[in-house]
C-alpha cells in the first residue's frame, strides 16, 4: 500500500508527554486507517531520535511519513534530511506541530489530547496525498548587464568584472561618466570629482572583461534570471571609435553651433564634439539632428580635417542582441524642473540658476572655466540658495539636495572672497557628522554675524518669488504670516530629483515595481535594498531616488553582492519546488493569475492559450490559485485536496 | 463557554510565526482553536472557507502577515479584496459575519495572536455552534 503512513510521536522529553498521553496516542492512531506503524520517541531531534527515525523507515516499506512533534520552523528540515537520508522523497514529510500550538497553550490535558489526535491525523490525511515533488536545477548564464554608465554604474561593472564576470555597460549617452563628471568638487567632503572617477573609467578601459556600448539603449529585455535575452540599439556615432584620437582638429572647423545640453543652456558646442575633456571612449560624436551632412545639407569640413580618417558617415542606426544572467539598473536620476514654477524666474531672470547650471559655473571644464560671476561679468556679491524647489509637487525630500547645495556653497565662497551666500529653506538635511561640518565649514566662511544669517527658514518654499529690481534681485516670501523680502544678486535653485528619461523607459520595459515618485522600488525596503521586484535584476545609484556619490557606490556594492551570490559560475540554478502550475485542459487563458502575481512568474502563451507559471521566477505563494476561477491553477505541496483533507480532519476531535 | 472550532488559517511567514511564538509564551487559547497552515493568505480562496464552515468549523479566521510586511510582496492584498467580497455572502448562507475574520499577526506579535484567537473564539462561542441548512451541506458533500 503506498499510502501508508509512518507516524512518529515525540515526547519531547515532557514538554509534550506531560501534557499528552504518549501510549494511549499511540494505540489510539493504530487502530486509524492507512497507518503502518505508529513510533513514539524521547528526544526525536536528537541524534538518537534520528537514528531510530531512520532505523524505522528502514524496517518498513513506507514512503509517507508524520511527525508529530515541535513546530515546522524547529525541525521540519532535520527530518527532511532523514527523510532523504532513508532514500525517501522530502515531500512526503508532513509534521503535526503538538508542541507549539497544542500542549504549551493548552490548558487542560484532555483538550491537548484531543487536539493533539486531530492535528496528527488531519497530517496523516494530508500526507497521503502529498506527491513526491522534484528538486529541479537549471543552467544558467553567470554575465552581468549594467545599464547606466553614471559612477554607480561604473562601480557596479568594476565590482562584477573584479570577480571575473564578463560585463556588459550599456550607456546612452556618447561617453561613460554619468553627473559625476559635471561636478568639480562634491559635498559632503569636497574632494574633486573627476578625480575620484577617472581613475576608475581608466580601469574599465583596461579590463578585459567589460565592453562598453556607448550611444545605445535597451530596446526589449525577455528571460528571467540566470536567462535574460537583451535587444539593444545602438545609434551611430559618424566616427569609428577605434580609430579616432579625440584631437579636437573635427570640431574646429565645424560650421554648426548648438545649445549644449550638456552645460544646461549655458554655452554652445558644435554639431560634432566631445561630450567632456577625458570622455570615455575618447571619441567625437556628431550630433544627427544638427550636422549639415546627416540633416540633408552640404558640408564634408570634419571629414577633410580628420588627420586619421575616422569619420564614417555611412554608420547606420545597429541592432544586437546580447544574453545576461543578472542586470544591474543605474539610470540615475534628473532635477526638478524649475522652469515649471515661474515664480522662481528660471530662463526669465538672468542671474537665477538651476543647481545643475550653477554646477557647470564651478566646475574647470564648465562655460566659464570655474568662474562664478553674474551675467554682467562682476562678482555676486550675495548668492542666495533655494532649498526644496518642487520638494512639494514631487511629494518628497529628495535628500541629497541640501549637501550638494552647500557643497556648492561652499565652492563659491572659496572662488570669491566678496561672495556671501544665505540659505532659504524648509529644514536642513545634512546628515551625519560629515554633513554636519560641511554646513558648520560654510557658515563659518561666510562671516555672517549669526548662524541665522547664513539659513533662513522658510515655512513653504512654493511661497517664494524672485523679481529683477534696477540693480539686483529682490525675494519675497511669507514666513508665520510675516511679509519677508532678502536681496540678492544671484539665485541658485536646489531642485529635487525626479527619475531620468532612461529610468522611466527602463523601469516600463521591465515592468518594475515603481515608488509614488516613480523611482525602482527595492524589492524590501529594508532586508533587500538593491533588488528590484524581479529576480536577478537589482539596481543601484539615483534609479532608486536621489543618492550622494557615497550611497550610489554603497549601492552599486550591494547590487554586484546579490548578483554574485545569486550566481554563481559553475553552479546550477536550484529552483522551488513549492511552486505553481497550471492544468493546460481547465485553463481558460483569463489572465487573472498574471494580474494577481506578485512575481510576474505567470504569462499566457499566446500559441498555447494558456496560463504558463515560470518556475525559476515563481515563489510559491499560491495567491494565483486563490484567484483561478476555473480551478486550473494548482500550488505544490499545497493542492485543494491536501489542504481540504486536512480541514476536515483538523475540526474532528 | 460553548465547545466550538475556530479554523484558522495561517501563513508560513508571519502568522504561523505568531502562534509559534504564542506557544513559547504559553499565551492559553482554548483547544478549538486549530490551525492551517498556507504559504500566504493570499493562498486562501473563499471555497476554502465556505468549506470550512460546511466540514464543522462554527468561526474562520485568516491571519497574514502585516499589510506592507506580506513576505510575498503583495499577496495579504489579494487576500484582503477578496475576504471583502466573501463577508457581505456569507449572511447569504446564513453564517453571522462575526463567525469569520482576517486580521495581521506579524512572527513577533505571540500576545497578538492569543488575543486575537481568545477573543474570536469568545465571540463565536457566544453565538454557539453553527447549523447550516442541512441542505447546503449535504449538497456541497455530494
Amino acid at each position: 500500500m503506498t499510502t501508508k503512513v509512518g507516524v512518529f510521536l515525540c515526547r519531547c522529553s515532557d514538554n509534550i508527554a506531560s501534557k499528552v498521553d504518549i501510549e494511549k496516542l499511540t494505540a489510539d492512531l493504530q487502530k486509524e486507517d492507512g497507518v503502518a506503524f505508529v513510533a513514539s520517541h524521547e528526544l526525536l531531534c536528537a541524534g538518537h531520535g534520528q537514528e531510530f527515525f531512520e532505523q524505522k523507515l528502514k524496517e518498513n516499506d513506507v514512503s509517507r511519513v508524520v511527525v508529530a512533534a515541535c513546530s515546522p520552523r524547529d525541525h521540519e528540515s532535520t527530518f527532511q534530511k532523514c527523510m532523504v537520508r532513508a532514500e525517501r522523497n522530502r515531500f512526503m514529510l508532513q509534521m503535526a506541530n503538538i508542541r507549539e500550538q497544542c500542549t504549551w497553550v493548552t490548558a487542560d490535558s484532555d483538550d491537548a489530547y484531543a487536539k493533539s489526535k486531530a492535528l496528527t491525523l488531519a497530517a496523516i490525511r494530508r500526507v497521503q496525498l502529498h506527491e513526491k515533488l522534484r528538486e529541479k536545477e537549471i543552467d544558467c548564464n553567470t554575465d552581468v548587464v549594467v545599464v547606466g554608465g553614471g559612477i554607480a554604474g561604473i562601480e557596479a561593472a568594476l565590482g562584477a568584472a573584479g570577480d571575473g564576470r564578463k560585463v556588459t555597460i550599456v550607456e546612452s549617452t556618447p561617453s561613460l561618466g554619468g553627473m559625476i563628471v559635471k561636478l568639480e568638487e562634491v559635498a559632503p567632503t569636497m574632494e574633486c570629482a573627476p578625480c575620484m572617477v577617472s581613475p576608475r573609467i581608466s580601469e574599465i578601459e583596461e579590463a578585459e572583461n567589460i565592453v562598453v556600448l556607448t550611444n545605445c539603449d535597451v530596446d526589449e529585455v525577455a528571460g528571467y534570471l540566470g536567462n535574460f535575452e537583451l535587444k539593444l540599439r545602438q545609434r551611430p556615432r559618424m566616427v569609428d571609435e577605434d580609430v579616432c584620437l579625440g584631437c579636437d582638429e573635427c570640431i574646429q572647423v565645424c560650421p554648426v553651433e548648438v545649445t549644449s545640453t550638456y552645460d544646461y543652456g549655458l554655452s554652445t558646442r558644435k554639431a560634432i564634439d566631445v561630450l567632456f575633456p577625458g570622455c570615455s571612449p575618447n571619441c567625437a560624436v556628431v550630433d544627427l539632428n544638427a550636422c549639415l551632412k546627416t540633416t540633408g545639407g552640404e558640408c564634408n569640413a570634419c571629414v577633410e580635417a580628420c588627420p586619421v580618417e575616422a569619420m564614417d558617415f555611412s554608420q547606420k542606426q545597429s541592432t544586437s542582441t546580447i544574453r545576461c544572467g543578472a542586470m544591474i539598473l543605474a539610470t540615475g536620476a534628473d532635477q526638478f524642473d524649475a522652469e515649471s514654477m515661474p515664480q522662481y524666474g528660471l530662463g526669465t531672470i538672468p542671474d537665477v540658476y538651476s543647481y545643475e547650471q550653477f554646477a557647470r559655473l564651478t566646475s574647470n571644464h564648465g562655460p566659464t572655466s570655474g568662474r562664478i560671476l553674474k551675467k554682467d561679468g562682476t562678482v555676486p556679491a550675495k548668492i542666495a540658495f533655494l532649498h526644496c524647489v518642487g520638494r512639494a509637487s514631487l511629494g518628497y525630500c529628495s535628500r541629497h539636495c541640501c549637501d550638494a547645495a552647500f557643497g556648492l556653497s561652499a565652492t563659491a565662497l572659496a572662488s570669491n572672497e566678496a561672495t556671501q551666500v544665505v540659505h532659504l529653506m524648509q529644514d536642513v538635511n545634512c546628515n551625519g557628522e560629515m554633513g554636519s561640518a560641511l554646513v558648520r565649514r560654510v557658515v563659518a566662511a561666510n562671516g555672517m554675524r549669526s548662524t541665522r544669517d547664513t539659513l533662513q527658514r522658510v515655512d513653504d518654499m512654493s511661497t517664494v518669488s524672485v523679481r529683477q529690481n534696477d540693480e539686483n534681485l529682490i525675494l519675497k516670501w511669507v514666513s508665520s504670516d510675516t511679509a519677508m523680502h532678502l536681496d540678492a544678486d544671484m539665485v541658485v535653485l536646489v531642485t529635487g530629483t525626479r527619475p531620468s528619461a532612461g529610468t522611466v523607459a527602463i523601469l516600463q520595459k521591465l515592468d518594475l515595481i515603481r515608488t509614488n515618485g516613480g523611482f525602482v522600488a527595492p524589492d524590501h525596503f529594508m532586508l533587500r535594498p538593491a533588488q528590484t521586484s524581479l529576480e536577478g535584476v537589482f539596481f543601484a545609484g539615483s534609479i532608486g531616488g536621489g543618492n550622494g556619490i557615497a550611497d550610489s557606490i554603497r549601492g552599486a556594492k550591494a547590487a554586484v553582492g546579490g548578483v554574485l551570490s545569486k550566481l554563481v559560475p559553475g553552479k546550477k540554478l536550484s529552483l522551488k519546488s513549492i511552486v505553481a502550475h497550471a492544468e493546460s485542459e481547465v485553463c481558460s487563458a483569463c489572465g487573472l493569475c498574471v494580474q494577481v502575481c506578485p512575481y510576474a512568474a505567470v504569462k499566457i502563451d499566446p500559441n498555447r492559450k494558456i496560463a504558463a507559471v515560470n518556475e525559476v521566477l515563481c515563489q510559491g505563494c499560491g495567491t494565483c490559485v486563490a484567484t483561478c476561477p476555473s480551478g486550473a491553477a494548482s500550488a505544490r505541496h499545497f493542492t485543494a485536496a491536501q489542504l481540504d483533507a486536512e480541514v476536515k480532519e483538523v475540526l474532528n476531535g | 463557554m460553548g465547545d466550538v472550532k475556530l479554523l484558522t488559517f495561517v501563513c508560513n511567514w508571519c502568522s504561523y510565526g505568531g502562534a509559534d511564538q504564542a506557544g513559547g509564551l504559553k499565551v492559553f487559547y482554548p483547544a478549538g482553536v486549530r490551525l492551517i497552515k498556507v504559504m500566504c493568505s493570499g493562498r486562501v480562496d473563499p471555497q476554502m472557507i465556505l468549506n470550512g464552515f460546511r466540514q464543522g468549523a462554527d468561526g474562520v479566521l485568516v491571519l497574514g502577515c502585516h499589510p506592507g510586511d506580506c513576505h510575498y510582496k503583495t499577496g495579504n492584498y489579494s487576500a484582503q479584496k477578496r475576504m471583502l467580497l466573501l463577508a457581505p455572502m456569507l449572511r447569504q448562507f446564513g453564517i453571522e459575519k462575526e463567525r469569520f475574520q482576517l486580521n495581521w499577526v506579524s512572527a513577533g506579535e505571540g500576545e497578538r495572536f492569543g488575543k486575537i484567537v481568545n477573543e474570536m473564539y469568545a465571540t463565536v462561542a457566544s453565538l454557539g455552534p453553527l447549523h447550516l441548512a442541512k441542505q447546503l451541506v449535504e449538497e456541497d458533500m455530494a
